[in-house]
């Protein structure tokens, strides 16, 4: 943002440019009475200086509520099965990070394979008409589960028409980055990420998984390094995705909650996200993927029961949703077409 | 900081101010913390019309005292207390939300701090017909929240559209903690000075313009395993009262409960550490069944 761009007396920007305060935002980190030390000039000189500089960096002016609703804070992307959007109401929110815990092989991947897909079609169709980057931290990439559930769209979205699924190249669309070390996820996020976002060529950001990269580069006696990265981590997530308007979907591990009384060892079946306070603060949508003891069958394919649970969200109710499995992907079960089989 | 200028007070020439300035006394601040002798000697002033101008200079520019009964009256016709809605949270706060002060909210994550904020926010502006300005830093205001709750005072959907439209009178920060976390610690020096400036101009606001502040907090571990509220002692002192939020854990088989329990930390007009329980659908609830103006009874006199 240039000086010349804001309409101030030519002595204010002359004295401003005098003391190399190159951008604009510099000046609001400054407090008044600094500014007036540095550059020389009289308050109210500084007063206007401080206006005009916010006004430029503002993005836009307050919204009246009203108007919220119809504008573009209101963007999900839909998961792609009705049961889920519905839980959801509408899908993932746009602005803000979700995240996905679970056990393992309770089907966050799966999920987040899912959503890599969903985010290709266009609006009408729950979409947001462009492409997604998957970062991996863990394992490789599942490219043979990907390539099953693009040769699967066509049945799982039967609200979509079929000409349009066919004519869809997917894969060319979902860019995967694999980071083994923490400097290199922030090289990834810091460097090409925005530039995919920025030509618009992705609208959807999955890390899988947060837990891996913190948990094993840290000891316990780093916590403060750790709890320092993880912020920093997370307010990049959260920049990109203001900036961008877009979901980041980040999946984490879970672990044992011990009791607060004296029996020595956890509470039996209780899992909390991993990570602990530092990072739950930063997460706007944290969504919970449990395994059953149940399997459900449908025609040829059976598939053990899952339950999707929406542990906190701004604008959710808590309340959860029973999923599976499929070869087509991951849908929720309403009550009417499948049968349930007995326990495991 | 007032630059030294003639005119200013008697005595006080053209020439005088340039002997000044050559001693780098350019301020009022400056004249009056140096040492006059010395000042005197160094630019060949007499001591007397130094020391008067200095006087003089002294009584323009200091602070005027005001006697406390004054100070009190003026409280009185410009303070305003806003009820939130929702009478234990009011019990706690002393009636409500102070114009004039911050208030400060923090919960761990789920708590319901940003529930909390949009309820007020939604009485605020039916109830008490005033505007609030709402800055969200997370990405969690949804309109369709609002309109919800909105739904649950009103079905009349020109009521709906008519809310607010008197003057400001409260501001909501959700959340200060999520834009400033970042900053403090490590080797960034500049985060402190911003959470303080943002401070300074958060309470300039509440008093000059006459608003009540709220603004939310996250939690952190202390030393001891308990929760606290974040962002340090620092920042402790800048609200005026403090409420920690909690979710009520009972052993209750239905474990979506809304309720929770909070608990006042700092307040100056009540004792510390009183616990109040409240339902976060307080402010969803139906009002169908309170409905009916109360009619004023008509006496008949004679």
């Amino acid at each position: 943002m240039d000086w010349d761009q804001l309409d101030l007396n030519p002595r204010i920007i002359a004295s401003v440019r005098r003391v190399k305060l190159k951008c604009v935002r510099e000046a609001l980190c400054v407090s008044g009475p600094d500014l007036q030390r540095l550059t020389g000039l009289s308050r109210s000189d500084v007063h206007q200086l401080q206006t005009a500089a916010a006004t430029a960096c503002r993005r836009h002016p307050p919204t009246p509520a009203v108007l919220l609703q119809r504008g573009y804070s209101g963007l999900r992307l839909s998961v792609g099965c009705p049961v889920l959007d519905q839980l959801l109401r509408g899908g993932l929110p746009a602005g803000g990070v979700t995240e996905l815990s679970g056990e393992s092989g309770a089907g966050k991947t799966q999920l987040a394979l899912q959503l890599c897909l969903s985010v290709q079609y266009p609006a009408q169709h729950g979409g947001l008409d462009s492409g997604a980057v998957y970062i991996c931290t863990e394992d490789q990439f599942p490219v043979r589960r990907l390539d099953q559930l693009i040769r699967g769209q066509a049945s799982l979205r039967r609200d979509v028409p079929a000409a349009l699924i066919s004519s869809r190249r997917f894969s060319d669309h979902v860019y995967v980055e694999h980071a083994a070390d923490l400097d290199s996820l922030s090289v990834c996020l810091s460097r090409r990420v925005p530039l995919l976002l920025a030509r618009q060529h992705v609208r959807l950001l999955v890390v899988d998984s947060v837990a891996a990269l913190f948990r094993s580069e840290f000891q316990a006696s780093d916590w403060l390094e750790r709890s320092q990265q993880l912020i920093s981590f997370s307010h990049t997530l959260h920049t990109l995705s203001l900036e961008f308007n877009t979901p980041v979907l980040c999946i984490n591990q879970v672990t044992d909650v011990f009791s607060s009384d004296d029996s020595l060892g956890p509470v039996s079946g209780a899992v909390a996200p991993a990570l602990g306070l530092v990072w739950a603060n930063q997460v706007m949508v944290r969504l919970m993927m449990r395994r059953l003891q149940e399997t459900v069958a449908r025609g040829d394919q059976s598939s053990i029961l899952r339950r999707l649970e929406v542990v906190f969200a701004p604008h959710l109710s808590r309340d959860g949703r029973d999923a599976a499995v499929w070869r087509e992907g991951v849908l929720g079960l309403d009550s009417a077409n499948n049968t349930r089989t007995g326990v495991l | 900081m007032v630059v030294l200028r003639e005119g200013m007070c008697p005595g006080l020439d053209e020439d005088l101010v340039r002997d000044l300035r050559a001693a780098d006394i350019k301020t009022v601040e400056d004249v009056v913390s140096s040492d006059i002798e010395e000042l005197a000697q160094r630019c060949s002033v007499s001591y007397k019309a130094l020391f008067a101008i200095r006087r003089v200079l002294l009584a323009q520019h200091t602070a005027f005292p005001v006697s406390g009964a004054d100070l009190y009256e003026e409280l009185l016709s410009s303070t305003a207390i806003l009820s939130t809605g929702n009478p234990s949270l009011d019990k706690l706060l002393d009636s409500g939300l102070y114009t004039g002060e911050i208030t400060e909210l923090s919960g761990g994550p789920g708590s319901g701090k940003s529930q909390v904020c949009f309820g007020v926010a939604v009485h605020i502006s039916y109830h008490l017909k005033q505007s609030v300005i709402y800055i969200d830093t997370t990405g969690g205001l949804t309109a369709s929240r609002l309109l919800q709750m909105l739904q649950a005072e009103t079905s009349n959907t020109e009521e709906q559209a008519s809310v607010g439209g008197g003057s400001v009178k409260a501001v909501i920060v959700d959340s200060v903690s999520a834009v400033i976390s970042p900053l403090l610690g490590g080797k960034q020096n500049e985060g402190m000075s911003l959470m303080i400036q943002v401070a300074g101009v958060l309470r300039t606001m509440a008093k000059d313009f006459n608003v009540a502040a709220l603004v939310t907090n996250h939690v952190t571990r202390s030393g001891s395993g308990e929760l606290q509220p974040g962002l340090g002692v620092s920042w402790s002192h800048i609200p005026r009262t403090r409420i920690l939020l909690e979710r009520v854990e009972r052993a209750a088989p239905v474990s979506h409960s809304s309720m929770r329990s909070a608990t006042l930390i700092k307040s100056s007009r009540q004792p510390c550490h009183i616990k109040e329980e409240f339902d976060l659908q307080w402010w969803s609830r139906s009002k169908e069944a309170s409905s009916g103006k109360r009619k004023l009874d008509e006496t008949d006199s004679g």
